[in-house]
């Protein structure tokens, strides 16, 4: 290798400009979505591969007691006596599942808002702006709780060992409920430092790229929650 | 900040599991089928968590969250300026301290694999028990068989992709600096985990962890899984930082096509582990999920199957392999064309060769489920990719031939190491090729057979591809040559010493002896001793290595900054290297193998 080792260009202070290290951590970021765009498909995966297998026509449905609508005691009488029959799980609210779709894109539509307004000079929409699209993250991130308590367990008994188990459905949406909630998590904490920093300073009209970061993957986690929604909605 | 290091951080990570597993326990269901499954996970979390805090990972994300971010003097010492030794046990940001980092964690890694593999051996050595009974030999064949995985796919990335990498492109540092702190001390973070297992129990599957067994196993299913979990994050935080040095941070003149071909190895890599990880981490989360929650992924009595597991698993197993092969390899490439004081073959087909390696490593996860009965009409296209990998394969490996053929070899002690690779790859690729085709994989599947290919693979060519690496670049790293004369000995033990295990290891194969058993029948009772024998060689080699190691880091010969005349740019920086590696910055102009050829600007 060739070497040239006194270049008149080179400036030689140790410092980048900002613009290099925004090009920098730009692509780090991209470089994450992507690994989070694997995560997710390997969620949708186990989901789509468990309702293709639907291992003994269980998709959605389970040999197991249901005790809806019962008291304790007609539940425990059921367990004593009674044998287990098929029960059919129904499928997670619609309505709710597009709430949550309809959550995550305000917050991030929010987000998206207040990351122009810095960059058109406005550094004073930021603070309320990223405190709403926070708020609004928490909001789905309330939702998705909702959300997966709403998924049933039934109480299961095969030869020795009785458990209360979700089907295969319900771990499937589980699984995936509880990745929003994780990112939704990471989207508020990112959302309400954003608006720290900028009360301090450490974001101001000159210096907001750190803002457009937080938005690509604000606006990625939408993309995400609605690729999930049209997934687990068509095909339930 | 400044009082932080590996001891508090250790104390932390102690309290918070202490913490987790005290609030478990007195809010947990005890009486619940999940309880001790449930409090086992909750601290490894804990420990985690508190191991993060206490050696300072969460701090400069505390800071940027109430917007107080370091200022220079604190990434100064976070660099580990002034600091002398006390840097290497500290969450420091200098690329070349975390690269000598990795090498200690390794070698930590390697003698814990290497203990466990002993006394597998040990039990083997004639049919029967011994001293570990059948549950304990299979805790540490599936320990084993992980702590090795973890050890590879760090051993060559790991040290040489921080130590090296960036110098070779003429950066100053990774581009995220903090971020490849945590990256070495989660990895850290995850070892005890992983160790730990053993200590509750193991667990009898193997490092595939196979359901449903992976779901019926004891507590220590749960911190093997953890263990991995935390390995992931550890793996991805480093792709990251590995691609977006080697794509952002090169100086000027550093085209794509001047990059040296370890560059392009670690990267090609890292971009792989970015897609295999996740899977990993899927999989082992939706394992604990189905431990703790109820949930039923891979319990078919609740609608769940153990082929998504498998699925899942091989998704990541597979692509794994190249992460752990294509570091080594491009180590190996450049060292042959330093030694063989040649520009290396045909450098764009050795960049198409690794790429092709990374394309078509994800598409043939599934001939690792040719007998499980997953989708027999698939056998056949997933028969054929796998085959066909073996293009991409054989044309990296003509590349070192290509670059040796004619060449004035120096036959330094990296060199040996080289050979050896040549030799083994050959062996353990080829023995890959019969085991591809499905009528001889419905034989061969879970015998010795496969264990022998992988080794062959695994330790004849990436670790021998690891030690190269290490010899090569020691005297970079410590301003130091690795004694020649201990390193050869270590060489001619170890090389023998596979041959010995593993060649007779694939005839106990060939007659039908399943893996994963601690006793056999008689008829395997010779090549079981030969193996016994081969493996004692192969750990007297690694000893007489070790001390190599020692002993040179301490009083071996001093190297000079250039000790193999080379010319890809770490040589060309002063030994030590100073913490911002370069003065001023270089100026590239022409591609790193000009060997033959005189300097046009020196
Ligand atoms: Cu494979």
């Amino acid at each position: 290798m060739s070497v040239l080792t006194h270049d008149e260009h080179t400036t030689g202070g140790h410092h980048e400009s900002p613009e290099v290290i925004d090009h920098r951590q730009r692509l780090g970021i991209w470089i994450f979505i992507a690994g989070d765009v694997v995560t997710l498909a390997a969620l949708l995966f186990t989901y789509l591969y468990l309702r293709g297998t639907n291992t003994e026509g269980s998709w959605r449905s389970v040999v197991a007691f249901d005790f809806t609508g019962k008291s304790l005691a007609q539940a425990q009488n059921l367990i004593d006596n009674g044998t287990p029959g098929r029960v059919f799980e129904k499928a997670v609210s619609s309505g709710l599942n597009w709430a949550i779709v309809l959550a995550v894109a305000v917050s991030a539509a929010l987000f998206a808002f207040g990351e122009r307004k810095i960059r058109e000079g406005s550094a004073r929409t930021l603070v309320p702006v990223g405190l709403a699209a926070s708020a609004v993250a928490v909001v789905a991130a309330v939702l998705a709780v909702i959300q997966m308590r709403s998924i049933p367990q039934f109480y299961f008994v095969q030869n020795d060992s009785q458990l209360f188990i979700h089907t295969a459905y319900g771990s499937a949406m589980l699984a995936l409920s509880g990745a929003l909630i994780i990112h939704l998590v990471l989207l508020a904490f990112l959302g309400v430092g954003i608006v720290l920093r900028s009360l301090n300073g450490a974001i101001s009209s000159t210096k907001w790229t750190q803002v457009r970061l937080v938005r690509f993957f604000w606006v990625w986690v939408a993309i995400s929650t609605l690729i999930t929604a049209v997934v687990t909605t068509a095909l339930q | 900040m400044r009082r932080l290091n590996f001891l508090t951080g250790i104390i932390g990570g102690v309290l918070v599991a202490a913490l987790f597993y005290v609030i478990a326990r007195e809010t947990l269901d005890q009486g619940s089928r999940t309880f001790v499954d449930t409090l086992t996970t909750l601290t490894g979390v804990g420990w985690v968590i508190g191991f993060w805090l206490g050696i300072g990972a969460f701090t400069g994300v505390g800071r940027w969250f109430i917007g107080k971010d370091q200022n220079h003097d604190d990434e100064m010492y976070l660099a580990g300026k002034d600091l002398g030794r006390a840097r290497y046990w500290k969450y420091t940001t200098d690329h070349k301290v975390v690269g000598v980092q990795y090498v200690i964690v390794t070698m930590v890694l390697l003698a814990a694999g290497g203990i466990l593999a002993m006394a597998l051996r040990t039990e083997l050595i004639t049919p029967g028990a011994h001293f570990v009974n059948p549950q304990i030999y299979n805790a540490f064949i599936s320990v084993h068989g992980m702590v090795m995985i973890i050890a590879l796919i760090v051993a060559v990335a790991g040290p040489w992709a921080n130590f090296v990498v960036p110098i070779m492109v003429g950066a100053r540092d990774m581009a995220f600096p903090r971020l490849n702190a945590l990256s070495l001390w989660t990895l850290v973070a995850a070892i005890p985990l992983l160790l730990g297992s053993l200590c509750v129990g193991g667990l009898s599957m193997g490092w595939v962890t196979q359901a449903p067994i992976s779901e019926q196993a004891g507590p220590g299913m749960d911190l093997f899984a953890l263990a991995i979990i935390t390995f992931a994050v550890s793996t991805t935080v480093a792709g990251v930082n590995t691609i977006c040095t080697v794509l952002t941070m090169r100086t000027k003149g550093m085209t794509l096509e001047r990059l040296p071909i370890f560059v392009w190895s670690s990267i090609i890599a890292a971009g792989l582990g970015l897609y295999a990880f996740p899977f990993f981490l899927v999989v082992m989360a939706l394992n604990i999920v189905d431990r703790t929650t109820g949930t039923s992924f891979f319990i078919a009595s609740g609608g769940g199957t153990g082929w998504l597991q498998e699925n899942l698993f091989w998704l990541m197993g597979h692509p794994e392999v190249y992460v752990i092969l294509l570091p080594a390899v491009g180590a190996l490439l450049e060292i042959t064309t330093v030694f063989s004081r040649k520009p290396l073959f045909s450098y764009r087909t050795a960049v198409g060769g690794m790429a092709a390696l990374a394309g078509l490593s994800v598409l043939v996860w599934a001939h690792h489920m040719f007998t499980t009965g997953w989708a027999p009409t698939l056998g056949g296209p997933f028969m054929l990719t796998t085959e066909l990998i073996s293009i991409p394969t054989g044309i990296v490996f003509l590349v070192i031939l290509g670059t040796l053929w004619r060449g004035n070899i120096w036959m330094k002690l990296p060199m040996y190491w080289v050979f050896g690779f040549v030799f083994d790859f050959l062996i353990g690729g080829v023995t890959g090729i019969y085991l591809s085709d499905i009528p001889v994989d419905n034989q061969m599947h879970g015998t010795m057979f496969v264990v022998a290919h992988f080794h062959y693979v695994f330790v004849g060519s990436v670790l021998f591809g690891a030690i190269a690496a290490l010899c090569f670049w020691f005297p970079k790293m410590t301003g130091r040559f690795l004694d020649e004369k201990l390193g050869k000995l270590s060489f001619w033990l170890t090389f023998v010493g596979v041959q010995v295990t593993f060649l007779s290891m694939f005839v106990s194969g060939l007659r039908g002896m399943p893996r994963r058993y601690a006793s056999y029948a008689i008829i395997f009772e010779h090549t079981n001793f030969i193996s016994t024998i081969g493996a004692y060689i192969i750990m007297a080699g690694m000893l007489v290595l070790l001390g190599a190691i020692i002993q040179s880091w301490r009083s071996g010969e001093p190297s000079g900054p250039n000790p193999w005349s080379s010319k890809t740019l770490e040589w060309l920086v002063p030994t030590p290297v100073p913490l911002e590696n370069f003065e001023v910055l270089p100026v590239i102009t022409s591609d790193p193998y000009t060997y033959g050829e005189e300097l046009v600007n020196s």
